[in-house]
């Protein structure tokens, strides 16, 4: 064999590549990108909001003009959605109860965020008994079913908006606290938190730029797959008359009073009832892209 | 005067307790370990896996925290107030696993200017930068690298980083936790190569904790071997390799595999690690030694030095000889 075969590459012609460097971020947006579904939640997700916020404002009725001459009104060009058993615009009513049901599916979701994450990460960094006596309770509650809690909780609170917020905010914050327990729990003893010990970071300073950063994750996910959960219980209280009260219109006041009348104006309860499944739809699909993407076992098997 | 002078170190983990929180079961990692390094000497510690290398190093910096013994700093005690933040500053370590030792969040540079940034070392942003700078130039990498992300390197490259981030303090001491054996052989040599030469360059004292009694051999001036969370032996490298004294030692060399077809085949020490939960009486090697009396089963040896700068643990080791 020739030694010229294997003739060094003249310095000057090596082209350094550059390549952009990638967050962590960047990535989970591809991957995001690539799932249809996740996508799609995402867009219903977006729309859904946007109609909430800017539906009532571009339209001519309110949700709570009766108009008895209308009443029961099939759909049609006046009334889109058509009319209810008073007379009222259902397609209003349908856009305020967007603003009902998502404003408590994010209201519910923030509070339980909030003590979730407190709650999960104290016992999560105390650990030992501390720990073991605050998951003790969170078992303990864990164990009375949901339902009954909330629906225990509202008998007590006396049906309304905020009371509704309150009582799914302080009833779904178990599962939040016991994900973020657990992140907590395996974060202390990656060798990067050792690390960052052995070079003397303080304690405060391994939470807030470590430990947290690196739970954001599961937190997210847990947080978006939380918000159907509350949206649906919402419906659930106002379907059995629990949630918030008349002439205020949530999804599950509106399908409550379509089943009524399912028999002869089945659209009182299809609008009502699609829109809410569309939505819970959407928030699910886009959690579970959101697990997908954020996972970070799938980002390592990427760059191997 | 000795840099790191570590007496009677002992760590004991709590396994089981029951529902009171009390102990039930405890497994004791590091027991009565001795061991001084002096400055700017490599100090090579061997054994099993699981037999308390990686512990003991954690122990002394404080990762774990100890059971007994002292670890005294330029002769002062760490847990004297004052004492502890000096020795934290100029005692650093580097983790085996290249993958898990870095945050993920983090980029190279956040990584590196950390521990700067804890102890105040830079005035400004400019100094910073310039410090992380100088730093990924010490372990030859580029300065783009700074603002990338771990994910983004080979293991060999992430070892580098650690390195940097261990040398920002300007340690007079790093640990090195088995930080070659998650790396391809190739880019074994390179890191250790580099470790010896800011060895010269910065006068650094190494702990280098490895199971590959080989690479040790290559790189200690001094060689301890741990067996069960016991120092068994200790001794200057290339005596401890060629003419090893303890019985465990003796198997542990007897069982690196040499590059010759014809060699007869190692001999290894019979029968399993014992638990570390139910540890043999007197000498905790008896079940798999040769050289067992009726003493060794029933009284465990002292440490002590058997000829000038040689220790050893065993009933049978007299002289330079076992018998």
């Amino acid at each position: 064999m020739d030694t010229r075969d294997f003739e060094p590459v003249d310095p000057k012609c090596i082209v350094p590549i550059r390549i952009p460097p990638q967050t962590l971020r960047s990535r989970g947006w591809r991957q995001m990108k690539q799932n249809k579904l996740a996508l799609l939640g995402l867009g219903i997700v977006v729309i859904m909001t946007s109609i909430a916020i800017f539906g009532p404002l571009v339209t001519s009725y309110t949700y709570d003009d009766q108009d008895f001459a209308m009443a029961n009104a099939y759909p049609s060009p006046l009334h889109w959605f058509g009319t209810d058993s008073l007379g009222r615009d259902l397609l209003v009513r349908v856009l305020y109860g967007a603003r009902i049901s998502l404003s408590i599916g994010l209201a519910a979701s923030l509070i339980n965020l909030f003590i979730g994450v407190i709650y999960g990460g104290i016992a999560g960094l105390v650990g030992g008994r501390v720990d073991r006596i605050m998951m003790h309770i969170v078992d303990i509650l864990y164990s009375i079913p949901m339902l009954l809690y909330v629906i225990l909780l509202m008998v007590v609170f006396k049906p309304g908006l905020l009371n509704i917020y309150i009582a799914l905010g302080i009833a779904y914050w178990l599962n939040m606290a016991r994900i973020v327990r657990g992140q907590i729990l395996s974060l202390k003893k990656q060798d990067y938190v050792m690390a960052a010990r052995s070079y003397g970071t303080s304690t405060w300073h391994i939470l807030t730029r470590h430990m947290i950063p690196n739970c954001m994750g599961p937190i997210i996910v847990t947080l978006t797959l939380s918000i159907p959960e509350a949206i649906f219980t919402e419906a659930f209280l106002s379907f059995i008359g629990l949630g918030v009260s008349a002439p205020m219109a949530s999804w599950g006041v509106l399908t409550s009073e379509g089943i009524n009348s399912m028999r002869s104006f089945p659209f009182q309860l299809i609008f009502p009832a699609a829109a809410l499944c569309i939505t819970m739809l959407g928030f699910m699909f886009l959690g579970d892209g959101l697990r997908d993407a954020l996972d970070p076992q799938n980002q390592r098997e990427g760059n191997r | 005067m000795k840099l790191l002078d570590i007496q009677h170190l002992t760590k004991k983990f709590v396994v089981e307790s029951d529902w009171l929180g009390r102990p039930k079961k405890i497994l004791t990692a590091v027991h009565d370990v001795s061991l001084a390094i002096e400055a700017g000497e490599t100090v090579g510690l061997v054994g099993e896996s699981g037999c308390g290398k990686s512990t003991f190093a954690r122990t002394i910096l404080g990762l774990y925290e100890k059971t007994h013994g002292t670890v005294l700093y330029k002769g002062r005690n760490i847990d004297q107030n004052g004492v502890h933040a000096d020795f934290k500053r100029h005692v650093q370590m580097i983790f085996q696993d290249p993958y898990a030792s870095l945050d993920p969040r983090m980029t190279v540079a956040d990584s590196i200017s950390e521990p700067l940034r804890n102890y105040h070392m830079c005035a400004n942003n400019q100094d910073l930068k310039k410090r992380v700078f100088e730093l990924l130039e010490q372990v030859d990498l580029n300065s783009e690298a700074a603002q990338r992300y771990p994910h983004e390197f080979s293991g060999g490259q992430r070892q580098r980083i650690g390195i940097a981030r261990a040398l920002a303090l300007n340690p007079e001491c790093i640990f090195c936790d088995e930080p070659i054996s998650a790396l391809d052989v190739s880019v074994q040599v390179q890191i250790v190569n580099m470790l010896k030469d800011l060895q010269q360059r910065f006068g650094l004292a190494y702990l280098f904790i490895a199971h590959d009694l080989s690479m040790v051999h290559h790189v200690s001036h001094r060689i301890g071997v741990m067996y069960l969370g016991k120092l068994v032996e200790l001794g200057p490298g290339s005596t401890v390799y060629h003419d090893p004294l303890h019985p465990y030692t003796q198997s542990l060399i007897a069982a690196i595999p040499k590059p010759d077809p014809h060699a007869a085949p190692a001999v290894p020490a019979g029968g399993e690690v014992p638990s570390p939960l139910s540890l043999p009486s007197g000498c905790v090697f008896h079940p798999r030694c040769p050289y067992a009396s009726e003493l060794c089963r029933h009284e465990s040896p002292v440490w002590r030095e058997v000829q000038p700068g040689r220790f050893a643990a065993c009933h049978h080791v007299r002289g330079g000889d076992v018998v």
